[in-house]
């Protein structure tokens, strides 16, 4: 059995044991669906699932992607802690833009369970997560009447099998409103890798907010995000940055509207290209829901 | 710059707007309830096709973005949503190529006074051929715009119907067919019972009708029989859980003249 069937079923387990726990839990303790999640979304994170349209300004290309985390189940005992399960699951897609056509590029998709809790300033999330990635459509070509693709899909190509499926687990402090860091840590799924040497993957990074300020009913900051991620297959450094504003219906609120400038460096977060470099400004909106 | 400013001026106007009077910003709920027995509603859900051996898989959702009462008895709200329609096929363990994926993008406007609600969409949507079929099946280049509006009847907690005439504005590839088309159905619940640690279910039947003009004529129906459970009554995040029943031509762009049958069962979480 490989490492993924193994981890496959300790978190089958760990889901049964969170689904029938309530079964015999007070009801005071426990909450199903909650509106909000107990590990704020790492908005400086270009691969967090949120919705978002992110038009590049150095180059005729465009992100778009959609997404969310639903919060399954949330244990809240007495004290300062918080403990739940949740789902997410996103799509990302980059077109180019042709005149008035925009052909697509890559698509990729993320599905995943996770596990977190909070304790005072500190927060924990782990996370099984499966990436896929596809071929835009927009490379199909046909020449002496026979279909072909002026780039091979990752999926026919058999000496590198792009298959990520991995486990990783994020820590987080913030002390304040204004200030969040954190780190992680994760690992491919090694068996399922081919040619890959070196399986883990790591990420830093913090969030600055300003202080709110605010419009009638509503509040809105600024903010300033730093991502840097680390992949051992690839030995590189990817890189974002994001200097924003962002608009709440008030400062408790988790939903918000973002718009940012935002510079990306590193290698493609798209998988059909993850081994070639990319920078890019871009002016992205994203919607907190 | 164009860019910059046309989304500046979108900022400003959401500032000018959550200035007025009476306005919600960025609402928990939105006030034309989803169409849960339309299979092309923003959701999140998984639905896999035994018979076919080929799973659906649904990733969005609808943003409302501002919500104001215009008088006592009529709101009305404004919001975009995005989603995106993927299948995948499964050809032997843990494989699961991509077969074809759609992308929508619109906004729109909504209106609720008493037991009616509406709502008047403009969507885009864009079709792509998975990479899986991209050395056997020619694609089409698919992109359409509509413009949608949808009348809804809440008879009670237990009955709604819902219909309304929808239009192409663009399509591509071009056609000389019909751009009216019509999009109705029903859904109908049981009353809430409990289930466990506080928490409640109910029953649901839905059924859902698009007729369309394209492909010689076309009625995609979908039938719905589930369970939806919700911590609390008045809760609007719920998962569901269905068997259903679809007949017509497929749904995916790429494939929109091509027949397609399938019992299926899904799992939808209603965020």
């Amino acid at each position: 059995m490989n490492s993924f069937l193994k981890i496959n079923r300790l978190f089958f387990l760990f889901i049964f044991w969170v689904s029938v726990s309530p079964l015999w839990a007070g009801p005071a303790d426990w909450s199903f669906l909650p509106s909000s999640t107990v590990f704020k979304s790492l908005i400086g994170d270009p691969r967090e699932p949120l919705t978002g349209v992110i038009p590049y300004l150095d180059q005729l290309r465009y992100e778009g992607q959609v997404g969310g985390t639903l919060e399954m189940v949330r244990y809240s005992p007495s004290d300062d802690t918080q403990y739940a399960w949740g789902l997410f699951a996103s799509a990302y897609i980059l077109l180019g833009e042709d005149g008035a056509t925009f052909p697509m590029l890559d698509g990729d998709f993320y599905i995943g369970t996770y596990f977190s809790g909070s304790f005072g300033d500190f927060a924990v999330r782990l996370e099984a997560l499966h990436e896929s990635t596809h071929l835009g459509d927009s490379f199909q070509t046909i020449q002496n009447g026979a279909l072909q693709s002026f780039q091979v899909p990752l999926f026919y190509n058999q000496t590198v099998t792009y298959t990520r499926e991995n486990a990783n687990v994020t820590f987080s402090f913030q002390p304040t409103d204004s200030f969040r860091l954190y780190t992680g840590v994760g690992c491919w799924d090694l068996p399922l890798i081919e040619g890959v040497s070196d399986p883990v993957f790591a990420s830093f990074g913090t969030e600055i907010y300003s202080p709110f300020w605010s419009i009638d009913n509503s509040a809105m900051r600024g903010y300033l995000t730093g991502s840097l991620q680390w992949k051992g297959d690839q030995n590189v450094w990817d890189t974002e940055v994001q200097l924003g504003l962002q608009w709440k219906t008030s400062k408790s609120f988790d939903r918000a509207i973002r718009m940012a400038i935002l510079y990306y460096t590193g290698d493609s977060q798209f998988g059909q290209f993850y081994n070639v470099p990319d920078s890019h400004w871009a002016l992205a909106t994203f919607f907190d829901f | 710059m164009k860019r910059i400013l046309i989304c500046l001026f979108c900022f400003l106007g959401l500032t000018h707007a959550a200035l007025a009077d009476r306005w919600d910003f960025l609402p928990n709920e939105t006030l034309f309830n989803p169409l849960i027995g339309d299979l092309r509603e923003p959701q999140y859900g998984i639905v896999a096709r035994p018979d076919q051996n080929n799973y659906d898989g649904a990733i969005g959702q609808s943003i409302e973005l501002i919500q104001w009462q215009s008088n006592e008895t009529t709101k009305w709200a404004w919001g975009i949503e995005g989603e995106c329609f993927l299948q995948l096929t499964s050809t032997g363990a843990a494989t699961y190529p991509l077969v074809v994926s759609d992308w929508y993008l619109g906004t729109y406007f909504s209106e609720k006074s008493g037991n009616f609600t509406n709502r008047l969409e403009y969507l885009h949507v864009s079709s792509h051929l998975g990479d899986s079929l991209i050395y056997t099946v020619e694609r089409i280049i698919y992109s359409r715009e509509s413009l949608r509006l949808t009348t809804s009847y809440d008879f009670s907690n237990n009955f709604r119907l819902y219909g309304g005439p929808c239009y192409w504005t663009h399509l591509s590839p071009d056609s000389s067919d019909p751009r009216l088309f019509f999009h109705a159905g029903a859904e109908i619940y049981t009353d809430y019972f409990h289930l466990f640690a506080g928490t409640h279910a109910r029953g649901y039947l839905t059924y859902d009708v698009k007729v369309l003009g394209e492909a010689g004529g076309v009625v995609d129906q979908t039938f719905e029989l589930g369970l939806q459970w919700r911590w609390k009554k008045d809760s609007h995040q719920s998962i569901r859980m269905a068997a259903l029943f679809y007949s017509g031509n497929s749904e995916y762009g790429q494939f929109y003249q091509n027949a397609d049958q399938f019992w299926g069962l899904g799992i939808f979480f209603d965020p």
